[in-house]
């Protein structure tokens, strides 16, 4: 994870560039990186975000942003191999776990990082993501899933509506 | 049961209302990116989160969910199979095979019970029709009838052109072709044919065939609808519909003759048991011009009624075999020899003791107990949700 503001002068070593969050943090990472955001990719292809300039992204906070550089270091180097055809299954297995212990956050941040996938347009984190939430609620019943969720307790005409349905679609629910 | 018609109750002054009120889907996050998460729930879970709040009810109610699941390549294929018990009563079930069980759906329409010779079909993936047929009483049927697999809801198109019983259908093109059959009076055995656009949402008669046939096998290959079956003095004739023409012809190359139930056109290619239960497929090679040897699994199952390949179709890119026991094999095409036995009859014998208790509990008229499980196919269809 690179440290905010490095100096320069890393002669023949891969491209950086800089990002600034939106409570004017700046980030320095490998262009390799950052261009798995969608968002990002043509702004550096044109040569942006390099020496002094940055690229600021009032969209998204630091911690937001470090979580989101976090994913995309680890996973630039299979995204170069073109989604990683001949990776091995080693390094697959540990893409893998680094994606199951990456998520394993807590819902707010969770929100966060799906709104700053969705900006930055970074397609494996987007996904891996909203995979979480939906995994969140599987196997729960519908209460449990509004107390993961958040929802506050339904109201007696919520309960009303969930018992009529329940009645409509009584086989559904063998 | 009665099917439901969803009248299109839209209260505008409520509704637009409740759009101001209503909470978002997934509090803390924009509806868009909501629904890409709220997508990703296994078909599974679906009644359960219709049952979370209002807006998620609302959500999985309408098509802008579904066709964003299937364009994202979430839709997941379960099998439908209608089967007939000893008690002759028509009763069906859904099969998952991501978590191999089985799933209850609402009552088949009480017309479609006890009928006989009734056609099945899929629109779009994920509409499944059943038409025509006989009742037993009340005599051959125009009737059509289709279940919406992503509202869980029974509905009613309008009837075909011409009644009929044990006919021929295909789907080419999202439209749905019925040929020949059967029908009360002179003509007992039917030249007619037509189709059914969903678009236009209703039939239109197409050319007649060259005889009247009551069909046992069809199959489309090539844009081509083959059909085979008996005319009216019990003879074997085939004809062909040909799509580009709209005109019917008569086919009696090696294809024809050695086509025999069940088989399914599966990637352009054409297959066919070559033994009861499936241990044995055929496929068509269109060079030579005859059926050969696709695969054995040289483990020869059994010749019992039970044992029986009821229905070849296509599930998640695989073939798949059903039989009257409700056991499903699922074979990769693309390499013959990785064939995957998955384990659905012994999940459907428990399933089918719960089930049949429970049925006989609320009809104690019922004269079946809870302990027979014979059972024979009628249709099987994969649908898409």
């Amino acid at each position: 994870m690179a440290a905010p503001e490095s100096g320069d002068g890393n002669n023949g070593a891969a491209r950086m560039v800089t990002l600034i969050s939106s409570d004017n943090t700046r980030f320095e990472v490998e262009a390799a990186a950052a261009s798995l955001s969608q968002t990002l990719q043509l702004t550096i292809l044109d040569g942006g975000g390099g020496g002094g300039d940055g690229i600021p992204l009032p969209n998204v906070d630091s911690a937001t942003l470090s979580k989101v550089l976090e994913y995309c270091i680890k996973h630039a180097p299979a995204a170069a191999n073109g989604g990683a055809p001949n990776a091995t299954a080693v390094d697959r297995a540990e893409l893998e776990r680094f994606d199951n212990e990456f998520v394993n956050i807590d819902q707010s941040v969770l929100y966060s990082l799906i709104m700053a996938a969705h900006n930055l347009e970074i397609e494996g984190l987007q996904s891996l993501v909203a995979k979480k939430v939906a995994d969140m609620i599987k196997g729960k019943s519908p209460m449990e899933i509004r107390r993961t969720l958040g929802f506050p307790d339904p109201t007696p005409e919520e309960q009303a509506e969930m018992n009529a349905h329940m009645l409509e679609y009584g086989w559904a629910y063998e | 049961m009665q099917p439901d018609i969803i009248p299109n109750k839209r209260k505008s002054r409520s509704s637009r209302k409740d759009r101001c009120q209503q909470s978002p889907l997934l509090s803390g996050l924009p509806d868009e990116l909501a629904i890409s998460c709220l997508m990703r729930i296994a078909r599974v879970e679906h009644p359960n989160i219709r049952l979370v709040c209002k807006r998620w009810n609302q959500l999985l109610s309408g098509n802008y969910y579904y066709s964003l699941r299937k364009r994202s390549g979430m839709a997941e294929e379960w099998v439908y199979i209608f089967k007939r018990d000893n008690d002759q009563k028509l009763t069906w079930h859904a099969f998952d095979p991501v978590n191999r069980i089985w799933k209850s759906l609402p009552p088949v329409p009480s017309e479609y019970s006890v009928a006989v010779g009734f056609g099945c079909a899929v629109l779009n993936g994920c509409y499944l029709y059943l038409l025509g047929g006989k009742d037993p009483v009340r005599g051959p049927m125009r009737r059509v009838i289709f279940y919406n697999a992503r509202i869980n809801k029974w509905l009613r198109v309008p009837d075909m052109l011409h009644k009929r019983y044990f006919f021929g259908s295909c789907v080419i093109n999202n439209c749905l072709f019925v040929a020949g059959g059967e029908c009360e009076g002179i003509h007992r055995t039917l030249r007619s044919a037509e189709v059914y656009d969903p678009n236009r949402n209703r039939w239109f008669c197409i050319a007649e065939m060259s005889a009247g046939m009551v069909p046992s096998t069809g199959i489309v290959y090539d844009g081509k609808w083959f059909l085979k079956g008996l005319n009216s003095h019990r003879q074997v004739i085939s004809e062909v519909y040909l799509l580009a023409s709209k005109t019917w012809s008569t086919a009696s190359d090696e294809m024809v003759t050695g086509l025999r139930n069940p088989s399914i056109s599966f990637d352009g290619q054409l297959y066919s048991t070559d033994c009861r239960d499936g241990c044995k497929i055929r496929v068509y090679n269109r060079e030579t011009g005859s059926w050969t040897r696709f695969m054995d699994t040289r483990r020869h199952l059994g010749s019992s009624r039970a044992l029986e390949v009821a229905a070849l179709v296509s599930l998640n890119g695989k073939l798949c075999v059903i039989r009257n026991n409700m056991s499903i094999t699922l074979i990769d095409i693309t390499d013959p020899t990785t064939v995957i036995e998955v384990d659905s009859a012994r999940m459907w014998e428990t399933f089918a003791r719960k089930w049949q208790h429970r049925s006989f509990m609320a009809n104690l008229w019922s004269t079946v107990a809870g302990c027979n499980l014979k059972t024979h196919i009628m249709h099987c269809q994969v649908l898409q949700v």
